[in-house]
């Protein structure tokens, strides 16, 4: 009992300053764009989308032979606010970021494949790095989601596929024909 | 649509994820929609994440062996009991109390200590296995092995991945109901890929 009230206020001390690091974060970044892509990665030879290519090298490390841009979305979010993406095929990712520290921002992702959780995971993302989270099954092939982060305070270094949201978040780029 | 008060008092099982998937679901819309809520959410994963930094696995290395020789010496020996005979009734009374209190401390110990680490990795509905290395058998894949080793005996769930120190991601945790997840990482592209395979 003694242990688990020494626990309690230990944690509580402790959550004193995590609050306070939780205000700062959104204080110090008040803004932090979040970047969501989906692609349709399949082997049928049709090429890269031209709206990929600056994504190239980081999509040619899945070996497929055909890739197409289904979605692309940025939204702005503060930290520790968490911001939903619509993905193709009925599934939804939640973003939330919670933190940063040394130019990695640390969030949490949680993916549904409608109302069923299957993926949760915590993890530091550098500033303008990519995450790419792939394997759901979508029309001929595997569908990709590439995930990047940017936040305001960070010096700014664009990388490919960015560009400045407006408030609402960018459109989705016209659809492509469909894939023979 | 749900509540505020009916959402906070989810938030806890939401961040376990232990929730029914409608209720999972539910929370993670409001959550979306609401900020105050959502300020409540963040306090509560930073609080886990202080309670999981503040408690760490002991080593359990040689636990088994100790207590075992624990047990010995306090058992009293063949001898002892035929020379005790006469007035062994008390004589065996303290022996057998003896052995059940150091069973029972040996118990509670093992519960105390298996508890939260059997906790920290339980996700109910999930059925978590052994995470198979990528076939990109690059150095970054090599840390992710050594972590899943590590962890191989709560269930394979990665609690820790560095996948690389050139790499943009590191990943602190990932849970996941598909028993062939895959992590793997491609410093020289800045890329860092989740496998879920076998999903609809």
């Amino acid at each position: 009992m003694i242990a688990v009230v020494l626990m309690a206020a230990a944690v509580h001390a402790q959550a004193a300053p995590g609050q306070s690091n939780e205000k700062s974060c959104a204080k110090e970044y008040p803004r932090v764009d979040v970047k969501v892509d989906s692609v349709l990665a399949a082997d049928t030879n049709e090429g890269v989308d031209p709206r990929l290519l600056p994504m190239s090298n980081q999509l040619g490390v899945l070996h497929y032979s055909t890739y197409r841009l289904v979605s692309h979305q940025v939204r702005a979010t503060e930290c520790g606010r968490t911001v939903a993406f619509d993905l193709p095929g009925g599934r939804i990712l939640h973003v939330n970021p919670h933190a940063i520290e040394a130019g990695m921002i640390e969030m949490q992702l949680l993916l549904f494949q409608g109302e069923r959780p299957v993926m949760l995971t915590d993890l530091k993302l550098r500033d303008h790095g990519t995450l790419m989270i792939g394997g759901p099954r979508y029309e001929q092939g595997m569908l990709i989601i590439t995930v990047g982060a940017h936040a305001s305070g960070i010096p700014v270094r664009l990388g490919p596929g960015w560009e400045m949201p407006d408030a609402e978040g960018a459109a989705a780029p016209p659809p492509l024909p469909p894939l023979q | 649509m749900a509540q505020c008060g009916e959402i906070s008092l989810l938030l806890g099982a939401f961040e376990d994820g232990e929730l029914e998937p409608h209720e999972m679901r539910e929370v993670a819309v409001h959550l979306a929609a609401c900020k105050g809520c959502e300020l409540a959410y963040s306090q509560i994963i930073r609080i886990g994440m202080m309670l999981r930094d503040t408690a760490p696995a002991p080593d359990l290395n040689g636990f088994t062996e100790a207590v075992a020789a624990r047990v010995a010496r306090m058992r009293p020996s063949s001898a002892d009991n035929v020379i005790r005979r006469p007035g062994v009734f008390g004589d065996r009374t303290r022996t057998s109390v003896r052995f059940a209190a150091a069973m029972a401390i040996a118990a509670a110990v093992t519960v105390l200590i298996a508890l939260p680490v059997a906790r920290r990795f339980d996700l109910t509905g999930y059925q978590p296995a052994p995470l198979p290395v990528a076939d990109k058998a690059d150095a970054a894949a090599a840390q992710v092995a050594d972590a899943q080793a590590s962890t191989a005996d709560t269930g394979g769930q990665v609690t820790q991945a560095s996948a690389g120190d050139d790499s943009s991601a590191v990943i602190s945790k990932l849970e996941t109901p598909d028993p062939n997840v895959a992590v793997w990482s491609e410093p020289s592209d800045d890329t860092t890929v989740i496998w879920l395979p076998d999903q609809p």
